[in-house]
This record gives structure tokens, sequence and C-alpha cells, in this order.
């Protein structure tokens, strides 16, 4: 059993029950990778041609993120905060979206997807205020703070889930939340720590964190958009791969990092900290940060 | 493709020209009769099916050991990477 797609422009993944590996297919002759992948799919391939179009997006980027990684950052409250108004688009995205993806898969008749679309949204209910608590435990006032201050990256993760959505078949959206869930497992307890121990003794702003890598419950999540994947057609399964691939491109792409202290966004987020009790309507006065 | 057809074509209509696209030894001089590019070190072989008889398949070939296997983990977190909440 082998699957496949076009990841880029004369270049095919192709996923084995143990592998993902690149292939270029022939540009004339026969070469079965040229055509759109067919046929049914299986666990363990739709594992790899899942896992294989994140990596890839990690490959493509990875010689500019080796280079840039050099200069080392350390993570500040501010900065933290800053993150935080990130995690809240994102998630804050998926509760406004999932159930209009749910309507509308039903409305189709994919039933299957429909459920899906359900079993996250009651999975995820919540995760949004748990950035704005972690943001509230921090000492900013959260609502003002992530209607000024939206994080590049969370940006485009935030267009690129609408437009999945909005297009003729939203399936795309399966790759879009299987791309972040599986990215979130890459941070776990070392993680947790070395942001615990950036914050003010005593101040328990990782909630958000938490849920979202290794201890939270996103490996099962992952395995269930995988369970989903495979049962379903083939084009479907290459815009699910399709999309996750498009979704981890911004996960890697350097052009998208913060760069928090070059932008010298700390005074900025400081001041929004200051402002709590003076000037509740502050964050009206600006326009959101990217 | 349609590079291919033009070839399919032309050796169905000019017995000539398929014998020299049938002969290991012309075959790439052939195929850059019509630009095709032909790496170093690769030589073509045209064989003809049969409507009875003999057909071929192609086997690609395998995925070599030395192309790293694409795994997440190789290219996973660093101090700049994002914080993907779903």
């Amino acid at each position: 059993m082998l699957e496949w797609f076009e990841i880029s422009t004369g270049l095919t993944l192709v996923a084995t029950a143990t592998r993902a590996f690149l292939h270029v297919p022939r540009s004339f002759g026969a070469d079965p990778f040229r055509t759109p992948m067919r046929g049914t799919g299986d666990p363990a391939t739709t594992h790899w041609l899942l896992e294989g179009s994140i990596a890839f997006a990690g490959r493509t980027f990875h010689a500019e993120r080796r280079a840039k990684s050099n200069e080392r950052v350390r993570v500040s409250p501010a900065h933290w905060a800053y993150r935080l108004a990130g995690y809240y688009h994102t998630t804050h995205a998926t509760r406004r979206l999932l159930p209009k993806l749910s309507q509308r898969f039903a409305a189709s008749g994919r039933h299957g997807l429909a459920l899906w679309a359900e079993q996250k949204l009651s999975e995820e209910v919540g995760h949004d205020l748990l950035a704005l608590r972690d943001l509230s435990e921090l000492g900013y006032p959260a609502q003002g703070l992530v209607g000024a201050l939206v994080p590049p990256r969370a940006a485009a993760w935030v267009a690129l889930f609408e437009q999945l959505a909005q297009a003729e078949d939203p399936v795309g959206c399966v790759g879009y939340a299987h791309a972040l869930e599986r990215l979130a497992l890459l941070s776990g307890a070392a993680e947790v720590s070395a942001i615990e121990q950036a914050l003010p003794r005593g101040v328990n702003a990782t909630r958000c964190l938490r849920v979202h890598s290794a201890l939270g419950s996103d490996p099962d999540h992952v395995r269930t958009n995988v369970t989903t994947t495979f049962a379903l057609s083939a084009g479907e399964r290459t815009a699910i791969a399709s999309a996750c691939h498009q979704t981890a491109r911004i996960y890697f792409d350097p052009a998208l990092d913060d760069d928090f202290q070059a932008r010298s966004l700390e005074a900025l987020v400081l001041e929004f900290r200051a402002s709590r009790a003076r000037a509740p309507s502050f964050s009206r006065q600006l326009e959101p940060i990217r | 493709m349609d590079v291919w057809l033009k070839i399919i074509t032309k050796a169905w209509n000019e017995p000539a020209f398929k014998a020299r696209l049938l002969d290991p030894a012309q075959t790439n001089d052939v195929l850059r009769e019509y630009a095709i590019d032909i790496p170093d070190g690769v030589t073509f072989v045209v064989k003809e099916d049969e409507v009875k008889g003999t057909r071929y398949l192609v086997l690609p070939p395998a995925p070599s050991d030395d192309d790293p296997t694409l795994t997440i983990d190789n290219f996973g977190r660093d101090a700049q990477s994002g914080d993907p909440g779903f």
C-alpha cells in the first residue's frame, strides 16, 4: 500500500507503511506517481503521508532556521504574553470556525467529517479562554492585549484556516488541525519548565501551553485525525495532506518569526500591562500589530 | 508528456524512425532531437508492447538508503518556532 501527492512542482511525497520519501516523477514515459493518488487509505501509510507533509516543510526551511537559531532567544514574561496572544488567536479561530465546518459537512451528507468537527469542538472548547486566563495571571488586560496584538505566525494560521473553511470543499481543515496538533507534541515538560522559569515565581501562566503540548490531549487528537483521514477518498486525503503541508510551512517559515527583541515589542507589551488600571479602552486606540 | 505523444505518433507512422527509437544505441540521440534533457549517465531503452504477447511494466527506483527519512523530529523546535494551538 502506498499513498502520495505532489507536494511541490515536480516533486512527489510518497508514503509507505514505515516511512515517507521524496520522488521526482519522470517527465515522460510511465511513472505511477505522476498521476493523482488513487485507491484506499491505510492507518500506517496515511500516518506517514501526513508526517512527511509536515517534515518536508521543516526540511524546506531547515538551513534558514539553523542559521537564525544561533541567535539565542530568551523568553521574558512580556514575550510570553505576546506568544499567548498568538495562542489566543488560533484557538479562538478554532472555536469560531468549527461549528460552521460541522454544519457544512453535515449539510453535504459527510457525517463522519461532521462528527470529527463536533468532537473537535467539544475537545477544544474553552482553550482560547485559557490563553486569556494566563494573560490575566501575568497582570495584563487580556482582551485589550489580544485585540491589539496579533503575532505574524498566528495571523497567517488564522488566515489559512479561514481560507480552508470557506473553500468549496473544506476538508483541508482536517489537515490544518492535524498539523497544529502534531506540531504541538514537539513541546513537552522541558518547554513548559523553561517558560515557568522565565516567569515570576508563583505565576501560573502555562495552562494554554500545557494543553497544547505532549502533556495535554493532543496525542489522542493526532491519532483521531489519522483515523478520520485514512477512511476518506484519495482526493480528500490529498487535500488534507496538502493543507497539512501549508500549515506546517507557516510553523517553520522564519519570515514569520516574531523577532520580539529585534522589533522592540517588549516596551509596547509592557505598556499594556501598565495601562490595565488607568485606561481600559487603550487597545482601541491602536491598529492590530502583526 | 506531449513530446512523448509526438514521438509515439511518429514511430507509428515512420518505420525507419521507429527502428532508430528502438535501437538502444540510438535511443538517447532520438530523444535529444526532441529537446529531451538526458542526465549524465542515463541511458533510455524503449520497448514495444504487444497486443498479445509481451507487455512491459516499469519499476521505479526504490528510495535510496542515503535519502533521509522525512520525520518531524529531524526538523522540530528551535528558539523561534511557532506556538501551534488548535
